[in-house]
């Protein structure tokens, strides 16, 4: 007996795990395939853990410092600078694909974990390329529709969502890669989500190959160390001042916002490379590229999060926000982490490019 | 499924695979390790691999059939091929590995490719809930962390 998922179903069950979360019970992932609730793969010792008894494994008080009292700083290990600045190509091109208001969620990895379904041990939102599941080759994107306005731009921009520990059951309540790891609470939508390509400073920039994959950030920093981290938090008005390795506590009336600007240096020959990094490289102080690499476009992608402040009370933080993550990770800020593919159709990419390279801002 | 993917008999990889001596009781004897490219590999099984990926140190593809795909990629390096590895299996899933090639799919498809492959089987790694015990980290050799 193996199963006999298909693409089309395992789709027909995610969207079935996302409107029936709770009501899903059957405990064979093989076997009742004709009924969508089955592809929900749900543990027995796992299933139902009740409100208030959720398990996040953190974050802790010490993870939080309040935005206004520190001083402003930049990424600690150099990885996410901006590429661009007042020369060379100051051009931009900014593409709305929206905040996954049709709560678009999977738990696999198409970069990193290809064929490992329901695999992630943590859950992404999705923007942009409606098909991206850990099978998905690049025709299938291709194909896929997009969230973006710019039907040309069908690119997969994914990140782990951002939960409040607020004691909320959500769909993925009792499964791997939700609840049942650690990852809890009520998932956040960002109320902005602006996705940009800009240009570099010292000159000007080529367009990016198509299927180029660039995952930012190391879910795993925490344990590491920081030499791949990338990750940037702050609070609207306050962005001079980020954060790498603190969740931001903001004053009233200011938003948390988490910031990834990508690698944009690229060697000019590969869409990856064996650990997934080596293909590409961030800019270095001055937005020059190592030696051997060609500047391309700078992917800028900022998330504003209208979300409350957690309480810190006698050294104990209480409903906190936190990113999903691996569970011995403990949602620490320093694993922050983002993931794209290029699926530009060649003429858009033609068309951001010369927008980057001759000054203008695009949309 | 779409028919762009490998063109399988609609029994699929696993029913190919069944009929040619590795049958479904108990572990069937692994054959010595293949070696060769990704396509001399994706032959000895039957599939017409969808390359993904065509890049200097890893070349990576779909083999599809009725619900039994699988990723099969092939790697110009050891120590890349652990690396993939090691990433990918934070991730979970089912592994089968070889002389610098690796299949990823279900439990069942990677037990079938084993009688044509050879090659040895790994576990990404599976965790329980925080705080709730331990992790366990099955048959996940070289793990860095």
């Amino acid at each position: 007996v193996y199963s006999s998922r298909t693409k089309d179903n395992r789709k027909l069950f995610r969207t079935a795990a996302r409107l029936t979360a709770a009501a899903a019970v059957c405990l064979l992932p093989v076997g009742c395939g004709t009924a969508p609730a089955a592809g929900v793969q749900i543990t027995p010792q796992s299933y139902g853990s009740p409100s208030g008894d959720q398990k996040a494994g953190g974050p802790v008080a010490a993870d939080f410092v309040d935005i206004t009292t520190v001083r402003p700083t930049g990424p600690a290990n150099g990885n996410g600078l901006a590429a661009n600045g007042r020369s060379g190509s100051t051009g931009s091109f900014t593409t709305s694909c929206g905040t996954n208001r049709n709560q678009l969620h999977n738990s696999d990895n198409l970069i990193v974990a290809p064929g490992v379904d329901n695999g992630a041990h943590h859950t992404h939102d999705y923007v942009g390329n409606q098909g991206n599941d850990a099978f998905a080759s690049n025709d299938d994107l291709a194909k896929a529709g997009t969230s973006c306005r710019n039907r040309g731009d069908r690119s997969t921009y994914y990140w782990p969502v951002l939960r409040q520990q607020d004691g909320t059951d959500e769909f993925d309540a009792g499964q791997l890669g939700g609840g049942a790891e650690g990852n809890v609470g009520t998932i956040l939508r960002a109320s902005e989500a602006q996705i940009r390509f800009v240009g570099n400073k010292k000159g000007d920039v080529v367009a990016m190959p198509k299927f180029l994959r660039i995952i930012t950030g190391d879910a795993k920093a925490f344990t590491n160390g920081v030499a791949n981290a990338n990750a940037l938090w702050s609070c609207t008005g306050f962005e001079d001042r980020q954060l790498s390795d603190k969740y931001p506590i903001c004053p009233a009336g200011s938003k948390v916002v988490r910031t990834a600007n990508f690698q944009s240096c690229w060697d000019g020959r590969n869409i990856d490379s064996a650990n997934h990094r080596t293909h590409v490289a961030f800019v270095q102080k001055d937005g020059s590229c190592p030696q051997g690499f060609k500047a391309i476009p700078q992917l800028q992608i900022r998330l504003v999060y209208d979300v409350r402040a957690p309480r810190i009370r006698n050294g104990k933080v209480r409903e906190p926000f936190a990113v999903d993550g691996f569970p011995e990770q403990l949602h620490k800020p320093v694993t922050d982490h983002n993931d794209f593919i290029d699926v530009f159709d060649d003429g858009l990419m033609r068309k951001a490019v010369d927008c980057i390279n001759s000054g203008q801002q695009c949309r | 499924m779409g028919s762009t993917r490998g063109a399988l008999a609609a029994a699929g990889i696993v029913g190919v695979l069944a009929l040619s001596g590795c049958g479904s009781a108990g572990e069937p004897a692994a054959p010595a390790m293949a070696t060769g490219s990704l396509e001399q590999l994706a032959s000895q099984v039957g599939c017409a691999p969808e390359i993904q990926t065509d890049a200097a140190e890893i070349r990576q593809a779909i083999c599809a059939g009725d619900g039994d795909e699988f990723i099969l990629a092939t790697f110009t390096g050891d120590a890349g091929q652990r690396q993939w590895l090691d990433v990918a299996e934070d991730y979970g899933g089912h592994y089968l590995v070889g002389d610098r090639w690796v299949a990823v799919g279900g439990t069942e498809v990677i037990a079938a490719l084993r009688g044509r492959l050879g090659g040895t089987t790994e576990e990404g790694r599976s965790h329980h809930p925080a705080g709730g015990g331990g992790e366990e980290m099955a048959a996940h050799p070289g793990h860095h962390g």
